[in-house]
């Protein structure tokens, strides 16, 4: 994919711009002004057991103008994109602009930025809209067919694969355009205690959300991991219910990235920090006061922000604003020292650009503050191995997976399953447990941070659907992270909490 | 575009069925007593399906041209070719067999526009002032949104659908930002809400919270207002398909069977939608592109009349598409887009003058699933947990975790006050709702959360 497809630069795209800039510019008031034209591919399969459930194709595309009148934001968005239709938007972005005038108390500025013209690709080995329907469900069905083999009594697999473009040109000169591509396979196979427990497990593979093609599908190995699934799941079936209680965990990236997604990752959103979000997703306790002093755990804790990062789910050449990608440090030795930034809030907290972090999933919603990739660094002094970990570890338990998450508006308590759960006695694995949450504060959490992987245990992680905002939007954002050891972490047995 | 051009240039195309679909929103956002963004949005989509000798491709797109539709079909006919055979294959519905024309939609408006938002600005620009003099924040969120989707079918159905929704939230703290109290409505247009009457709450509510009250975790007797309720039943509601009950994976999966005729609930629970509930209007005609346990593409245009999911606490009706129903011998039942949960004429102030000791909870968040065995959640109360001793409340109370099941909740519900109109704060007005505010027993807070 080194190409822009075709079929975006087809449409209209300089015509739109030259009518949204010669409208703006027509229009009284307008001190800043930009137009996003989107287009994406979204395509999802969803098979069940032997049959294909949905193969459905979408192609949203359409427009955002957005503009500043006497210090208000207005936007506007619309799927008629031609040039009259752009002219019109304008006209009501600036309409929503004065009537909400009355209402502002704080105008609107920005933080520089350079103009840029460029075109940034992110590259995929094989473009999922290049490969062929049939290849992919027969794909598929194999993996499901492999679970029902093994002995699961249900099996799906979903499998969404996205095409973003994006073309952005504003009043101050930049004009780029943008392609990337990503995908996220999840295969999940399911048995029933059929001894009459009542007993429903279900079990995620190990594949990964990721910022690639095709090719990862069918390089992931989902033949041997559905046999191993279900063997996963007879035995977690048979396991013994944890004992509630502390425990020393090492928790895998593949749970661990979840837990820094909502308890730092979120944590450190400026808008959030500014209460920009108090009415929906919330705020958080790492306010702009305490930078530079608030411990947000232990000294081992080194977490940056970036949208460089190969394949990552939030990497771009430029953010929604035409800011160009960067990466920095939030939390360094533990302590707080970054934010999260678009134009608005850098200008808002003083500093003199933006870290590129505005993102909109869609040509209908003005661009937020929205996550860069956010990963929590390994040990830059040792190649620590997970069994290096586990070896420190006299008794307690390892986590893989993430499953059931949940956190509070100020990003304190937070409760994590997970998809295993083995014991660790004397620094090896004994055999699985069910039933485990983790729950705790984030402070405490992370103030018990022991010890970190190494460079090679550092796996990137992710998610295509992280909330926020009014009208509610999703982002696609990546984290990377290796396993960590954590002492003496309340552990919560399910099954109790749940009876009553 | 006009809808009627989509769906006959699909048809016209070769397509099985078309949707048409236009919808329009407009918003604004509050922070710190000031607005800080907003937007209008237009839409017109295609959505197409077709099938090739019981194969099935689906294509949406947002467009602009008829031609654009031909083309789309021709997607979905390629896609179609590539598929096995769909497992919910049956015979498309002929207009006799579909639903009738819902008249009374068409008097809906179909567009959301700017000046939806004139009614409430004066007021909500004075709540800001009112917030700013008297040294607090007010935050929040206003939206109105209007859909509409034409449906065609090549067996010759064609119905129209028109929804309305409209709602406002506000968030109102004090200027340290350590109390802090929600409140939300929701209804067809923004000219039915009252921001001043809202705000009016939020400053009592606010007021309550001078007197702090540390408790611990534990079970505690609760008083959960509509909008909590509202989230509660919304989660139990995704579940109530027959699907995953014949195949053992909801808390609907008996040991013999789904769960149909089980008195799951207190007596005094009963659940159910109407599509035409005057103030919930919704389409009454299944328009979907994607199959599902809620629902099979082949069912595009079959009505969806009232149902009863829950009865004097039996649970009566799941969800079951027509082909799993003829399958695994169950009635057909068409999901529904919105949900009441019966109640009494009992005022939620008369719940709380009538209470000895109990938590009020205004509002829960981050709700997520744990075991789909029992339906136990977790979540968070949120900007409101009040302490109501002897008929009166005393104080605010930490936030905590919870862990608890909608149908344990509604099994312990001892009391069940008047219905209204209720904003599920994690839904928003996406999802119609009905709540009433309900007294339960036993309610676990796992944990306490230090957030405000």
């Amino acid at each position: 994919m080194s190409e822009i497809e075709p079929g975006f630069l087809q449409l209209p795209l300089d015509q739109l711009a030259d009518a949204a800039l010669d409208t703006m510019a027509k229009t009284d008031g307008v001190s800043y002004g930009d137009i996003r034209v989107h287009r994406d591919r979204v395509q999802g399969i969803h098979v069940r057991e032997h049959d294909l459930i949905s193969l459905s194709e979408s192609e949203p595309q359409g427009f955002g103008v957005r503009l500043v009148v006497d210090g208000s934001w207005g936007f506007a968005g619309s799927t008629d994109l031609t040039q009259s239709g752009v002219s019109r938007a304008v006209t009501a972005a600036a309409e929503m602009a004065r009537l909400l005038r009355p209402l502002l108390q704080e105008r609107v500025e920005l933080a520089p930025e350079p103009a840029h013209s460029e075109t940034w690709i992110g590259e995929v080995e094989l473009n999922p809209f290049e490969v062929t329907a049939d290849r992919k469900v027969d794909f598929m069905l194999a993996a499901t067919d492999g679970c029902l083999q093994a002995g699961a009594k249900f099996a799906e697999f979903y499998c969404l694969q996205v095409q973003e473009n994006r073309f952005f040109v504003s009043t101050e000169g930049s004009r780029i355009t943008q392609q990337r591509a990503r995908l996220h396979p999840v295969l999940e196979a399911g048995l029933v205690d059929e001894a009459g427990s009542g007993l429903i497990e279900t079990m995620r593979s190990t594949a990964r959300p990721v910022g690639r093609g095709w090719e990862y599908v069918e390089a992931h190995g989902f033949p041997a991991e559905a046999e191993e699934m279900v063997g996963w799941l007879r035995e977690k079936l048979a396991s013994p219910s944890v004992s509630p209680g502390p425990y020393d965990l090492v928790i895998d990236p593949s749970n661990l990235w979840l837990t820094l997604h909502e308890s730092v990752a979120h944590g450190t959103e400026l808008d959030r920090a500014l209460g920009y979000e108090a009415n929906y997703a919330g705020t958080t306790f790492a306010t702009p006061d305490q930078v530079g002093s608030l411990r947000y755990g232990s000294p081992r804790m080194h977490v940056t922000g970036d949208r460089l990062e190969p394949h990552g789910l939030a990497t771009v050449g430029f953010d929604d604003e035409g800011v160009a990608a960067q990466r920095w440090d939030i939390i360094k030795d533990g302590i707080l020292v970054g934010y999260q930034l678009n134009r608005q809030m850098a200008r808002k907290f003083n500093l003199p650009r933006s870290n590129g972090c505005a993102f909109s999933d869609s040509w209908a919603h003005l661009p937020l503050q929205r996550m860069p990739n956010v990963s929590l660094q390994p040990d830059p002094a040792r190649d620590t191995s997970r069994e290096d970990l586990l070896s420190q570890v006299e008794e307690g338990i390892f986590i893989l997976g993430d499953k059931s998450w949940s956190i509070d508006q100020q990003r304190y308590n937070f409760q994590f399953t997970g998809q295993r759960f083995y014991r660790i006695h004397h620094g090896q694995l004994a055999g699985q447990l069910r039933d485990v949450a983790y729950q705790s504060r984030t402070p405490d959490f992370w103030g018990r941070l022991e010890a970190l992987g190494g460079p090679s245990s550092w796996q990137l992680q992710g998610a295509f659907n992280c909330g926020k905002g009014e009208p509610s939007q999703v982002a696609p954002v990546s984290h990377g992270c290796p396993p960590a050891l954590f002492r003496q972490v309340s552990v919560l047995n399910t099954r109790q909490e749940g009876k009553r | 575009m006009r809808l009627e051009e989509i769906v006959e240039a699909g048809l016209g195309a070769g397509a099985a069925v078309v949707i048409g679909d236009r919808s329009t929103v407009v918003n604004f956002r509050l922070a710190n007593n000031t607005v800080t963004t907003n937007g209008r949005e237009e839409s017109t989509s295609a959505g197409v399906l077709a099938v090739e000798q019981g194969r099935v491709g689906v294509q949406t797109a947002d467009v602009t041209e008829g031609a654009q539709v031909v083309a789309f079909v021709g997607d979905a006919k390629a896609r179609a070719e590539q598929s096995p055979e769909a497992p919910d294959v049956m015979p498309l519905l002929t207009p006799e067999e579909a639903a009738q024309d819902d008249h009374e939609a068409a008097q809906v408006a179909p567009e959301a526009l700017p000046g939806d938002l004139e009614p409430i600005l004066e007021s909500v620009r004075a709540i800001l002032e009112e917030s700013r003099q008297s040294g607090l924040r007010c935050f929040g969120y206003a939206q109105a949104t209007a859909s509409q989707q034409l449906l065609g079918t090549k067996t010759g159905v064609r119905l129209e659908g028109r929804r309305r929704g409209a709602s406002l939230t506000l968030t109102l703290k004090t200027q340290d930002l350590k109390r802090s109290v929600w409140s939300g409505a929701t209804a067809r247009t923004l000219s039915a809400l009252d921001p001043a009457a809202i705000y009016r709450k939020l400053s009592r509510r606010l007021a309550q919270t001078e007197r702090a009250v540390e408790l611990p975790p534990g079970h505690y007797q609760v008083i959960l207002e509509p909008s909590a309720v509202a989230d509660m039943v919304l989660r139990l509601m995704w579940e109530m398909h027959a699907r995953g009950a014949d195949e053992g994976r909801t808390v609907f999966a008996g040991k013999s069977g789904p769960r149909v005729g089980e008195e799951m609930y207190a007596p005094e629970v009963t659940l159910d939608s109407d599509p035409r509930d005057p103030e919930m209007r919704v389409p009454s005609f299944v328009h979907s592109l994607r199959s599902s346990e809620y629902g099979s593409v082949f069912d595009n245009g079959l009505a969806v009349p009232p149902a009863v999911w829950v009865e004097g606490g039996v649970q009566r009706e799941l969800i079951c598409p027509r082909r799993w129903a003829q399958d695994h011998d169950h009635p057909v039942r068409p999901d529904v887009d919105n949900l009441r949960m019966r109640g009494t004429e009992t005022s939620l102030e008369e719940m709380i003058a009538n209470t000895e000791r109990a938590l009020l909870v205004t509002s829960l968040w981050y709700i997520r699933d744990v075991d789909p065995a029992t339906l136990l959640l977790t979540g968070l109360t949120r900007d409101g947990v009040f302490l109501v001793e002897h008929g009166e409340v005393v104080g605010a109370v930490n936030n905590f975790r919870f862990n608890e099941s909608p149908v344990g909740v509604l099994r312990r519900t001892v009391e069940i006050g008047a219905p209204e109109l209720a904003l599920s704060r994690e839904v928003g007005d996406d999802a119609f709702v009905k709540a009433p505010p309900i007294r339960v027993e036993n309610f676990f807070m796992s944990s306490v959360s230090d957030a405000i």
